[in-house]
C-alpha cells in the first residue's frame, strides 16, 4: 500500500493550497487553544508558587494598632498554629511636578518575616532607617531609579527617603487605594517597603503592628476562630479579617484565573469545534475526489482498514505540522498576555516558561482533529461497497424547482447557478457556513474591546460623572465639606459622598464591601444598571448591586446586617432592609443616601468623598488646589481611573483580539478553500458548458451569482452564530463581580462583513482564473 | 475442465427511496477454470452488476454464488476482501489508475497487494510500455492507459479476471491488441477470463458467450472453435 500512499501524498502536492489551507486551519485552532491555556496555566503556577513562597498567611487581619508582643496571644487560640505582625501605614509620596496625590502603603520588613513574606530587588544586606524599597509600577510611572531621593509625608511630617530598589507583596498584588475604587492605580497608590526601624520612626508607631497574619492548623476551618479572633482583638480596633480566598490580592488574581479557565476551556474549544468541522469540509472534499481510486482499491483486495491507515498516515503529517506549525506564536501569544498580566498583578516573575505538556497537548488536540476530520472524510467512501464508491455520488435530490416569480426575473445564467445550488444545498450550506465563521467570530469578539471602552466610559460618564474624586483622610459633617468645595476656584459642579468599609453579614453569608452613601439626584455619581437604567438612593434601606446580593444569597425584602467601625461605634451589627437589587455591570456594592444612613445608623450624614467636576480646562488649577490640603489622603482623575479600569480588563480584551484577529485569517482561509474546492470540483460541469458555447463571462455570471447567494445566506446564517458568540462570551468572561452584556457595534459588523466580502472576492477570482485556466480536452477526459 | 464458478438463483436489487431496480432476476451458470467468458447485452440488461457481483464488489440479494469451494454468498465483509485480493483481478473501462502513480508504480501498487504477484517491469514489458515506466497516467493515450491497468491487473497473478467493457473506451486496434493481450495471459497461465462488453465480435475469440437480457441469461453458447483476434473481422 505504500504506492497507495504515494498517490495520496502527490495528490497533496497536486493541491497544495487547499491542504495548506487546511494545515493553517489546524494551526490557528490550535494556536488558540495552546496559547491561551498555556498562559493560564503559567499564570496559575506562578502566582501560586508565589503565595507559596511567601508563606502566605490563612487568615488576614488589620487592626488600627497593638503592640507587636502581643500579636503571640493569638495562638492561644485552638487550630491557630502560627501568627505573625507587620507595621503597615500610609505614606504620601510628594513630586515636585506632580500634583496627585499619591499614596504609598508603606510595609515594615524583617528577612525573618514567618508570613507574608516581601521580596526585595536587589535583596538587601541591611535596610538603612531611611530606605525604600517601591513597587515596581510605581517606579515606573515615576521613573524613580534605585538610588533616588524621594520626599514622603508622615505623620504630619516630611521625610526624606532613598529609594533602594523594587518590592514585591504577595498580599498587595491588586490593592485598591480606596473601597469605592473599581481597580488599581499604581500612579496614586502602591506599596513602600522599609525597615520596621524606620517606619515605627515615620509613623510614629514605636512598637506597634497594624496587619496580622495566621496560619491555621491542619483541618482547622476560618469559620472555626473567626469569632475568637474578634474576641480576642476586640480592644485594638479591628478593621478587617478575611480568610485567604477572600485577601485582595488572592481574590483578585483566583478570580482572573477562574475566569480566564473558563474562557480558555470554552471560546477556543468551540473555536475548535467549528475549525475541526471546517477542516472536515476541506478534507472531504479532497477524498471524495479519490472515491474511484478508493472503489478500485477495494476492488483489488485492500481492506478498509489499509484504505484508511493510508489516509490516516496523510491526516497524522497534516496534524503534526498543524500542532507544531503555530507553538512559537502560541508561545508569543501566551508570553505576551502572560506578562500582560504579571505586570497587571506585580508578580516578580516575569519568565515564561514553556510547558513541554502544552507543546503535546497542541501536537495531540492538531492530531486528534486531523485524524477525525479524515477519519469522517473517508469513513463514508469506504463503508459503502466497491461497485457504488467507483461511481460518482449522484445528488442527494430534493425540490430543484425555482419559485415562479424567481424565474421570471432571472436569466438562463443565473437559473443555472441557482438550480445546480438547488441540487446540491449541502455544498451550498457549507460555503455559507465558511461565510457565517468568519463574519459572527469578527463581529462578537471584535466587538468585545468596543464594550470594554464604553464599559469604561458609562462608569465615569453616566455612574461616575466628575473630573476629580478627592478622598479625605476622616469622615467630616457634610456641612463642612460644602464650604470647602464652595471656597474652591474653577469648580463647576460639585458633590460630597461617603463611601464605608463594611462588613455585611445575611445568615452564614458575609461579603466585605463597600457602602455608597449616594444623594438623590445625582448627576455625579449614580447608580446605574447594566441595561441603563437609573436608581435613586432611598432611605428606607440599601439599593445592593446583584453581585453583592448573589453572594450574600439575599433579595430584594431580605435583610442584610452591617458592621461598620466607622457606622457603628458600639461594634454591633445594623440590620438593614433591602430594598432593591440593581444589576450593575460591576463591583460589589450597596447604595443607601445620606438620610437613610440618618435613620438606620447610630452617626450623622457624614462624608469622606468630594466629587468635583471643573470648569473648562480648569483640571490642573483644581489639582492645585487641592494638593496643598492637609485632609487629603488620596485624589484620582477620571482619566486615571479610566485608565486602571482599562488595564484591568486589557488581558481579557487581548485573548478577544486574538480570537477575532485569528478568526479573519481563519476565515480567509476557509473560504478561499471550501469556495475553491466547491467550484474546482465542477470543473467537469463548466468545461462542458465551455463546449457547449458558452463563454468565460457567462460562466463567471453563473459562478459569481452562485456565490453571491451564498455570501447573503453565509451572512444571515451569521446573525443567529453572532448571538450565539455573544451568550458563550458572556458566559465565559462574567465573574463573581463583573457580568458583561454583550452588544454588538455596527462599525464591527461592517468590518466583518468587509472582510467576509474581501475574501469572497478574492477567491471567486481567482477561481474563475483557476477554471479558464484548464484544459478543456483533459477536464472532460476525467471521469466524475 | 474443473468448474471454478457456480451462480444458483442470483438476484439483484437496488432499491433507491421508493424506486426498486430488479438488476438481476434469478441467474444460473457455472463458468470452468481457464475459460475465456464473453458476457454480452444491452445496457442495463445486468451483466456489469453480476462481473460485480462475482467479483465480490456488489453484494448478493438472494441467490448462491460459489467460487470453488467458497460460498460468495455467505462471506463477511472482510471475507469479500479476502476473496478479492486472492483469487480476483479487475479491469475497468475506464481504467481507474491512479493518476499520480507512474504507469510503474501502478502496477507495483498491485504487487503490494499480494504474495504471488508476478514482476511489475515484466509485465510492463509484457504490455510493450516498458519504455513509459516513469509516465503518469495523464500523459498516456487511452490504450497505454489500458494496457497499464490489465498489468496491474495480471500483477495480481489472480484466478479470474473480470473484465468490464476492457476495450469499450479504445480505437479497433487498440482494442484488438488489449484483447491478445487477455487471450495471452488465459492460455499462458491457464486463468479464468469473464469479459462483459457491448462488442460482440469478441464473441468469436471466447470458449463461452453468455447473452444477458433484462435481469438474466437468455442463453450461453459453447464455441467449440474459437479465433484468434487477428482473424476476427472487426
Amino acid at each position: 500500500m505504500n504506492r497507495f500512499f504515494r498517490n495520496i501524498l502527490r495528490t497533496i502536492a497536486q493541491n497544495k493550497i487547499s491542504y495548506i489551507g487546511a494545515v493553517l486551519i489546524i494551526a490557528m485552532g490550535a494556536l488558540t487553544y495552546t496559547g491561551m491555556t498555556e498562559f493560564y496555566i503559567v499564570l496559575e503556577e506562578k502566582s501560586m508558587a508565589y503565595f507559596n513562597n511567601t508563606s502566605f498567611a490563612d487568615v488576614f487581619v488589620e487592626v488600627t494598632a497593638m503592640p507587636e508582643q502581643k500579636v503571640s496571644m493569638l495562638e492561644d487560640i485552638k487550630g491557630i498554629d502560627e501568627s505573625f505582625g507587620r507595621l503597615e501605614g500610609n505614606l504620601r509620596l510628594l513630586r515636585d511636578d506632580e500634583k496627585k496625590i499619591i499614596t504609598i502603603h508603606a510595609m515594615a520588613y524583617s528577612p525573618n518575616d514567618k508570613m507574608n513574606k516581601i521580596l526585595l530587588e536587589p535583596t538587601p544586606d541591611n535596610i538603612g532607617d531611611t530606605d525604600i524599597f517601591i513597587s515596581k509600577k510605581m517606579c515606573d510611572i515615576y521613573g524613580i531609579n534605585s538610588g533616588d531621593e524621594i520626599t514622603v509625608i508622615a505623620n504630619n511630617r516630611t521625610k526624606k527617603l532613598t529609594c533602594k530598589g523594587i518590592a514585591y507583596s504577595s498580599e498587595h498584588m491588586s490593592s485598591t487605594a480606596d473601597e469605592s475604587a473599581k481597580s488599581p492605580d499604581s500612579s496614586v497608590y502602591d506599596i513602600g517597603v522599609m525597615s520596621k526601624e524606620g517606619l515605627e520612626n515615620l509613623l510614629g508607631k514605636k512598637g506597634d503592628i497594624t496587619n496580622i497574619g495566621l496560619r491555621l492548623s491542619k483541618g482547622t476551618e476560618y469559620s472555626d476562630v473567626k469569632y475568637s479572633i474578634e474576641q480576642m482583638l476586640k480592644r485594638y480596633n479591628v478593621v478587617s479579617i478575611t480568610k485567604k480566598a477572600d485577601q485582595d490580592s488572592y481574590y483578585a488574581i483566583t478570580d482572573e484565573i477562574d475566569v480566564y479557565k473558563l474562557i480558555v476551556s470554552v471560546i477556543p474549544t468551540v473555536f475548535m469545534a467549528v475549525t475541526v468541522f471546517m477542516l472536515y469540509i476541506v478534507l472531504k472534499k479532497m477524498i471524495d475526489k479519490d472515491r474511484i481510486l478508493i472503489g478500485t482499491m477495494k476492488a483489488f483486495g485492500a481492506s478498509d482498514i489499509e484504505i484508511l491507515t493510508q489516509y490516516m498516515k496523510q491526516a497524522v503529517v497534516i496534524g503534526i505540522i498543524g500542532g507544531v506549525l503555530f507553538l512559537a506564536p502560541a508561545e508569543m501569544m501566551g508570553k505576551f498576555l502572560y506578562v500582560d498580566d504579571a505586570n497587571y498583578f506585580n508578580l516578580p516573575d516575569f519568565n515564561y516558561e514553556v510547558h513541554l505538556s502544552s507543546w503535546i497537548m497542541s501536537i495531540v488536540i492538531s492530531l486528534a482533529t486531523s485524524v477525525i476530520s479524515v477519519y469522517l472524510g473517508v469513513r463514508g467512501v469506504v463503508k459503502i461497497n466497491p461497485a457504488e464508491s467507483m461511481r460518482a455520488a449522484a445528488p442527494k435530490g430534493g425540490s430543484s424547482k425555482i419559485p415562479a416569480f424567481v424565474d421570471k426575473i432571472l436569466n438562463i445564467r443565473q437559473k443555472i447557478g441557482l438550480t445546480s445550488m438547488l441540487r446540491n444545498k449541502g455544498r451550498s450550506l457549507i460555503i455559507a457556513v465558511a461565510v457565517a465563521f468568519p463574519f459572527s467570530c469578527i463581529t462578537a469578539f471584535g466587538s468585545y474591546n468596543i464594550l470594554v471602552d464604553k464599559m469604561v466610559d458609562d462608569q465615569f460618564g453616566k455612574i461616575e460623572n466628575y473630573d476629580i474624586k478627592v478622598k479625605l483622610t476622616e469622615f467630616i459633617d457634610r456641612t463642612d465639606a460644602e464650604t470647602i468645595l464652595r471656597n474652591m476656584k474653577d469648580v463647576s459642579d460639585a458633590e460630597a459622598v461617603a463611601s464605608y468599609s463594611t462588613l455585611m453579614t445575611a445568615a452564614n453569608h458575609y461579603e466585605y464591601a463597600p457602602l455608597i452613601v449616594l444623594n438623590n439626584n445625582s448627576d455625579m455619581y449614580r447608580i446605574m444598571d447594566r441595561y441603563g437604567n437609573f436608581y435613586e438612593p432611598r432611605d428606607d434601606g440599601i439599593i445592593m448591586s446583584h453581585h453583592l446580593a448573589n453572594k450574600l444569597k439575599v433579595k430584594k425584602g431580605d435583610t442584610v446586617k452591617i458592621e461598620c467601625g466607622d457606622l457603628t461605634y458600639t461594634n454591633s451589627p445594623v440590620e438593614i432592609p433591602i430594598v432593591g437589587i440593581s444589576e450593575d455591570a460591576s463591583g460589589t456594592y450597596s447604595y443607601i443616601n445620606g438620610a437613610g444612613i440618618e435613620r438606620y445608623f447610630p452617626v450623622k450624614d457624614r462624608v469622606n468623598l468630594l466629587l468635583i467636576l471643573a470648569d473648562e480646562g480648569k483640571d490642573e488649577s483644581i489639582k492645585t488646589q487641592i494638593s496643598k490640603m492637609r485632609n487629603i489622603s488620596l485624589m484620582f482623575t477620571k482619566d486615571d481611573q479610566k485608565a486602571s479600569y482599562a488595564e484591568m480588563m486589557s488581558t481579557i480584551v487581548l485573548m478577544m483580539n486574538f480570537i477575532a484577529v485569528f478568526s479573519i485569517i481563519a476565515g480567509v482561509l476557509m473560504i478561499y478553500n471550501i469556495m475553491g474546492i466547491s467550484i474546482r470540483e465542477r470543473k467537469n460541469e463548466f468545461g462542458t458548458l465551455m463546449v457547449l458555447g458558452m463563454t468565460k463571462r457567462e460562466i463567471s455570471e453563473i459562478i459569481v451569482f452562485e456565490q453571491l447567494i451564498n455570501f447573503c445566506i453565509g451572512i444571515l446564517l451569521g446573525i443567529p452564530c453572532i448571538y450565539a458568540w455573544c451568550r458563550i462570551i458572556e458566559f465565559a468572561a462574567s465573574s463573581d463581580t463583573e457580568t458583561i452584556t454583550m452588544q454588538i457595534f455596527p462599525i464591527r459588523i461592517a468590518a466583518a462583513i468587509l472582510v467576509c466580502v474581501i475574501s469572497t472576492v478574492i477567491s471567486v477570482v481567482l477561481i474563475i482564473r483557476d477554471v479558464f485556466n484548464m484544459e478543456l480536452t483533459d477536464v472532460l477526459k476525467e471521469r466524475e | 475442465m474443473k468448474e471454478i464458478l457456480r451462480a444458483e438463483g442470483l438476484i439483484k436489487k437496488f432499491v433507491s427511496g421508493e424506486i426498486v431496480v430488479n438488476a438481476l432476476r434469478g441467474v444460473d451458470f457455472t463458468i470452468n477454470e481457464g475459460e475465456f467468458v464473453v458476457v454480452l447485452g444491452p445496457s442495463g440488461s445486468g451483466k456489469s452488476t453480476m462481473l460485480n457481483i462475482i467479483g465480490g464488489i456488489e453484494t448478493i440479494t438472494d441467490g448462491k454464488l460459489f467460487y470453488n469451494d467458497i460460498e460468495v454468498h455467505n462471506l463477511t465483509k472482510s471475507g469479500l476482501t479476502d476473496y478479492r485480493r486472492k483469487y480476483i483481478g479487475f479491469i475497468f473501462q475506464f481504467y481507474n489508475l491512479m493518476p499520480n502513480l507512474t504507469a510503474l508504480e501502478n502496477i507495483e501498487l498491485a504487487a503490494e497487494l499480494t504474495d504471488n504477484a508476478l514482476d511489475p517491469k515484466e509485465l510492463l514489458k509484457a504490455v510493450g510500455l516498458e519504455e513509459r515506466a516513469e509516465y503518469f497516467p495523464a500523459k498516456m493515450s487511452g490504450g497505454q492507459q489500458q494496457r497499464i491497468a490489465i498489468a496491474r491487473a495480471l500483477c495480481k497473478n489472480p484466478d479470474l479476471l473480470l473484465c468490464d467493457e476492457p476495450t469499450g473506451a479504445l480505437d479497433t486496434k487498440t482494442g484488438v491488441d488489449v484483447l491478445k493481450l487477455l487471450l495471452d495471459f488465459n492460455k499462458k497461465y491457464n486463468k479464468t477470463i469473464i469479459v462483459v462488453t457491448h462488442n460482440a465480435n469478441i464473441a468469436y475469440v471466447a470458449d463461452k458467450v453468455v447473452y444477458f437480457r433484462d435481469g438474466h441469461i437468455e442463453r450461453t453458447d459453447i464455441n467449440e472453435d474459437p479465433l484468434a483476434p487477428d482473424d476476427v473481422e472487426w
